[in-house]
């Protein structure tokens, strides 16, 4: 009798404190993913697949550098590559602490670089259904990240996690009222990500595909899918080449390289 | 048919119990009507066009647009802005609204020398520093994209545009919305005001339900007090008034059964059923009670009443139904439901009359004032008769100057022809001082007007729009449109080109134009991609979309203007580009001109129609062509009126001819019938003329005026082509009656008519027709026309029929009774040759001989003879030419027999008389 108390106790002990430990742990996966994925530098080029909702496709290819210094802020330097009108035009971005990130623009066009304001960052990436909110890495700081549940995704257990702007500042500054994300388990890495506009409703989901362990723990994507919902018109980006950890230097992200054409 | 009413007048309980079954069970239906204001009501259905608006529409999304207008001092202070941002945002969240655009939303391009700023021209909060605003005020005013269309160039105005794609129903919860949020903005100095799609359409539809809600009580009105002026007996007034209203009933009933709902159009029918519906009421009742008058029962009179009427009531009606009917195959869906609506609304009221006007009068008392005292002169009452008489004898005296002064009106009408124009102007649907104009004009002057269509640039091939050569001539295209002066604004992707262009030479204005450079052009389409570019080109590039907004309404002009620009843009834009407008103003306004034309059209093959049936009727095609000339005419006469006085042909005034002519031919119809009875009567044309007049004058004059009163109540309605087509149709209809009263007359002096229902009514005995040596061959119906065109004459026992030695003309077939033809000899006794009984024929030898009687003929006892004149004989060769050689065939072949008999009788007395003589001769073997 004594004993069944005595384990009923622990029982209630352990499940009282599982939220807790549950919300440490939603942040600490969130933590993790990051620590396992990261790499120093990467060089991609990606095919960009624009689809509308009534099948029109738009395609596109280019190259993204990027770079993370060890502060953990991050430099990208995007050149569209393909079709011929837009080759040379250019992308470049310093992330900033604050979240009013320096970005510059080159247009071959005209031949000049200007800097671009920064507020941009609920628009939309050039025409695609990416916003540019999407394509920064993680800010966890600025978020409060909630366990909800658990579910399989292709045969993989994946952890839900709730991710909610942290202040009332971020929450203007965000697209996305919430996002939810699901990790792998066995990975620790976001296969799938739902996102929710600033009156609730679902906005769009992305979804990553053809996952690499390109090495040790790290992964990639190979195909990343983002679906617009409300518009049902859709973007894959598909990997044609990577290189990671190649030592990009710091000088390629810099207004001089962003004008100089082809590389 | 004549049987089923007679079945219904003996069983009044069981057809009351149907009529008032039916009545209740469409009654309960009557809630269920919509109401219509969507334009698809106004296309055509299947036009071509509508696939390419449709394509339009998935590629640049929704031209259905809302402006709420701003106006204050100066729209880049503070409270002007704040009303914006807060309209802006309220907007945005309702449901159906799609896009928004204001100075609050806008994305602003600016660039100086190291920096490009796209972000919105105004941030999430109003600045209140005089210097930020300055510069807003700068930017918005030098942005080409914003000036005049969302803010005017003197920045008194400023717009918040809202595009929705909502349903029919939306329009009128989403109206009120907007108010209501524009009423929580309201600040003083500020005037705010919704004005666009929705908006019309719900005043619109606050119209149809307002004429509703005064024309009906109108119609009743003003019909029961022509009843009460021709008839003065309440029965006479109730009738119709009851089968009236169970009319609109069982129509509306039967519209929101089917499907079909209230718009502009079907609205005007219940008061069109009442003042049409009631004229078959006035002719039943009109007879009855005159029945009544001479002596009648109640029951007898209604039975004689129905077999009298029933027929031709079935005719007119049908003319009248056919008028409608043949809207129902023309191609826009508001004229078909209009057709479906009237006719089935009048051929409801037609078997409401039939059933219901016996079973009324049935169930009331014989009116006090009808009752006379036995023998008591049934005298004419009223100024109408000696009216009609005087007219009959100016009509036989001044012929001549009739036809001049016809003549002359017609060739006066058809000079007012050539100024007819085809024109429909929704807008003009209001009158000129309803809020609704005002607004627009108002929203037009400030900034620019709410009418949109697009102008589709397609290249035919992915990417085309990058080119310069075609971003040119879009640029140069909304030049021209500028320049016509009645284009407010237009908004392209050449004018978003030209101001990054602009601003990405730090400002410098000699950059506003078109780069040289496709590939530059490409570029900054990169960064222009999303959704405010969406309305203004594809997603491949392939076609760009010109969004357009002027104030221009009518269908006359706005074709008028889109020539133009096509033509320019046929000579601008490169050969394998296409530029088309569309947008639901312009399918709109090819149907209008689509179905002011039908309109012609249609009255054309009506008018065929009801000269066939009328030929039929009277059995002579050149009656049924007479039937129609006094009743075109005025028609002729009324669209003459129409282009004197600038009234413009639309889907209101086209109507006028096809409804007029089904109802303006049945006064004709009666007319005619009752001159040929006439005719037949007195045997003396002018005498017809004017008893004729005297019968018919009185329910010509007073149905003629109800009508036009009744058409004359739509003047009263909220829609100005509703007034005008009540207007027209009313003096049409007073036209017709002169034209009745003078024309009619004058024609059928010429004609002698044998009409259908005469025809039907004949008895002539079958064994008659049989057996009788002249009507050998003939069928029935040949026998009775033959009867009608000769004539009956009644004989009393005793009369002469003729006298030997007269001169005769005629010749004659016993119907019944007996004569008996005889000499008086020398010594004064009475020889008889035969005694002719039913089925002889006699006279035939004096009527293509030598015309002198041979003989005494007498009636023995009361008889009946078919007269058949020589003159008969010529109409009836005229007229029925194979009844004409039968019946010549018949006589020749009577004539043969009786030569046989004189030569056979001459023989045999020659032969005794030779045989007296001698038997000298032996006869040859």
């Amino acid at each position: 009798m004594k004993r069944t108390l005595a384990m009923l106790g622990v029982v209630l002990v352990v499940a009282g404190s599982a939220p807790t430990a549950w919300a440490q742990s939603a942040l600490a996966i969130m933590q993790k993913q990051r620590e396992l994925h990261r790499a120093a530098d990467e060089q991609e080029t990606l095919a960009v697949k624009i689809v509308d909702r009534r099948g029109a496709i738009k395609e596109r290819r280019l190259v993204r550098y990027t770079a993370t210094a060890p502060d953990g802020l991050s430099k990208v330097l995007v050149r569209f590559v393909a079709p011929r009108d837009i080759a040379n035009t250019g992308l470049l971005i310093w992330e900033a602490r604050n979240g009013d990130d320096d970005q510059w623009l080159y247009l071959p066009g005209v031949k000049k670089v200007k800097r671009i304001a920064a507020s941009g960052k609920k628009n939309r990436f050039l025409g695609t259904d990416f916003s540019f909110e999407d394509l920064r890495p993680e800010a966890l700081a600025a978020h409060r990240y909630e366990s909800a549940g658990s579910e399989a995704i292709d045969g993989q257990d994946c952890w839900i996690i709730e991710a909610v702007p942290a202040t009332e500042r971020q929450a203007a500054d965000s697209g996305y009222s919430k996002r939810r994300l699901w990790m792998r388990k066995d990975i620790t890495q976001i296969v799938k990500r739902e996102f929710y506009d600033a009156k609730g409703r679902l906005e769009k989901v992305q979804t990553d595909r053809r996952l690499v362990n390109v090495k040790g723990p790290l992964w990639r994507a190979d195909e990343i899918e983002m679906h617009d919902v409300q518009s049902n018109g859709r973007t894959i980006l598909t990997l044609e080449k990577r290189a990671l950890d190649a030592g990009l230097k710091d000088s390629l992200f810099t207004e001089t390289e962003l004008a100089r054409e082809g590389s | 048919m004549t049987r089923l009413l007679h079945w219904v007048v003996d069983h009044p309980a069981i057809g009351a119990a149907l009529l008032a079954g039916v009545s209740l069970v469409l009654a309960s239906q009557v809630v269920r009507i919509e109401l219509d204001t969507s334009a698809e009501s106004f296309m055509v259905e299947n036009d071509p066009a509508r696939a390419f608006y449709d394509e339009a529409l998935r590629k640049f999304g929704s031209d259905n647009l809302t402006v709420v207008l701003v106006k204050a001092d100066d729209v880049f202070a503070v409270p002007a802005l704040q009303a914006v941002k807060r309209l802006s945002d309220a907007l945005e969240r309702l449901d159906g609204v799609t896009r928004v655009e204001s100075l609050t939303t806008v994305n602003n391009v600016r660039g100086d020398d190291g920096t490009l700023n796209t972000d919105p021209l105004i941030g999430p909060k109003i600045p209140t520093d005089a210097a930020a605003l300055a510069r807003i005020r700068a930017d918005a005013l030098s942005n080409r994209v914003l000036v005049h269309n969302l803010v005017s160039p003197d920045a008194r105005a400023t717009a918040v545009v809202v595009y929705t794609a909502g349903t029919a129903h939306f329009n009128r919860a989403f109206t009120v919305q907007v108010d209501r949020l524009i009423a929580q903005v309201a600040a003083p100095g500020l005037r705010i005001f919704q004005m666009g799609e929705p908006f019309s359409k719900t005043t619109y539809a606050s119209y149809i339900e307002r004429d509703q809600l005064t024309l009906i009580p109108l119609s009743i009105g003003v019909l029961l007090v022509v009843l009460f002026l021709a008839f003065g007996t309440l029965e006479a007034m109730l009738i119709p008034l009851i089968t009236g209203v169970l009319s609109i009933v069982w129509t509306v009933g039967l519209m929101a059964v089917l499907g079909i709902p209230l718009n502009a159009m079907t609205a005007a029918v219940p008061s069109l059923l009442i003042a049409i519906g009631f004229t078959e009421d006035v002719h039943m009742i009109a007879v009855y009670e005159e029945l009544v008058e001479r002596g009648s029962d109640k029951l007898t009179a209604i039975r004689t009443m129905l077999a009298e009427s029933s027929l031709p009531l079935l005719v007119t009606s049908a003319t009248t139904v056919l008028g409608f009917v043949t809207l129902v195959f023309t191609n826009v869906t508001g004229l078909v439901q209009f057709g479906w609506a009237s006719s089935i609304g009048l051929t409801a009221n037609f078997i409401i009359t039939m059933l219901g006007v016996p079973l009324l009068l049935l169930l009331w008392p014989i009116p006090r004032r009808l009752h006379r005292p036995a023998g008591e002169a049934h005298a004419p009452r009223g100024v109408i008769p000696p009216l009609m008489h005087w007219l009959a004898g100016f009509i036989v005296r001044r012929r001549r100057m009739v036809w001049l002064l016809t003549a002359l009106i017609t060739a006066g009408s058809l000079a007012g022809w050539s100024a007819l124009r085809v024109d429909t102007d929704f807008m003009s649907y209001f009158p000129e001082r309803s809020e609704i104009r005002q607004r627009a004009q108002e929203l037009h002057a400030s900034l620019a007007g709410s009418v949109t269509f697009y102008l589709v640039v397609d290249t035919g091939m992915e990417d085309g729009v990058k080119n310069p050569r075609v971003l040119r001539a879009i640029a140069d295209l909304q030049d021209y449109m500028a320049r016509t002066g009645r284009i407010d604004a237009s908004v392209s992707v050449a004018d978003y080109v030209r101001t990054m262009n602009r601003e990405m030479h730090a400002g410098d204005r000699a950059f506003e134009t078109i780069p040289d450079s496709p590939d530059l052009i490409a570029q900054y389409l990169l960064l222009l991609e999303g959704k405010d570019l969406a309305k203004y080109v594809d997603f491949n590039a392939s076609t760009a979309n010109i969004v357009v907004r002027h104030n221009v309404t009518s269908s006359f002009e706005v074709s008028k203007l889109l020539a133009g620009i096509e033509q320019f843009a046929a000579a601008t834009f490169p050969r394998n580009v296409r530029v088309r407008a569309t947008g639901e103003t312009i399918l709109v306004n090819n149907a209008a001109d689509y179905m002011a034309v039908n309109e012609f059209t249609s009255f054309g093959s009506t008018l065929l129609i009801i000269g066939i049936i009328h030929a039929l009727l009277f059995m002579s095609v050149r009656a049924g062509g007479l039937s129609l000339v006094p009743n075109v005419l005025p028609i002729v006469a009324s669209f003459g009126i129409m282009g004197l006085l600038r009234i413009p042909l639309n889907t209101g005034t086209a109507f006028v001819a096809t409804v007029a002519i089904g109802i303006a031919v049945d006064d004709t119809v009666h007319h005619m019938v009752t001159y040929n009875r006439q005719l037949n009567l007195h045997n003396d044309q002018t005498k017809a003329m004017v008893a004729t007049l005297e019968a018919e004058g009185r329910p010509i004059i007073y149905v003629s005026l109800a009508l036009a009163a009744g058409f004359f109540v739509l003047m009263f309605s909220s829609f100005v082509p509703t007034r005008q087509l009540g207007f027209l149709s009313g003096v049409v209809m007073l036209l017709a009656m002169v034209a009745e009263l003078v024309l009619t007359p004058l024609l059928m002096h010429s004609t002698r008519l044998v009409t259908l229902w005469n025809v039907l009514h004949v008895k002539m005995p079958r064994d008659v027709v049989r057996s009788s040596p002249l009507l050998r061959g003939l069928s029935t119906w040949e026998a009775r026309k033959l009867v009608l065109l000769g004539g009956l004459r009644p004989l009393r026992a005793g009369d002469y029929l003729v006298r030997k030695g007269e001169a005769g003309n005629e010749l004659y077939m016993v119907v019944s009774g007996r004569l008996r033809a005889f000499d008086v000899g020398a010594d004064g006794r009475e020889v008889t040759f035969r005694e002719l009984g039913s089925a002889s024929v006699i006279g035939e030898v004096a009527v293509l001989g030598d015309r002198v009687r041979s003989a005494h003929v007498v009636a023995e006892t009361d008889t009946e003879v078919l007269v058949i004149s020589d003159a008969a004989l010529e109409r009836i060769q005229r007229r029925f030419p194979f009844t004409a050689a039968k019946l010549y065939r018949n006589i020749a072949a009577v004539l043969s027999e009786r030569l046989r008999d004189q030569t056979a009788a001459r023989t045999l007395a020659e032969g005794a008389q030779r045989a007296e003589e001698g038997s000298r001769f032996v006869l040859p073997q």
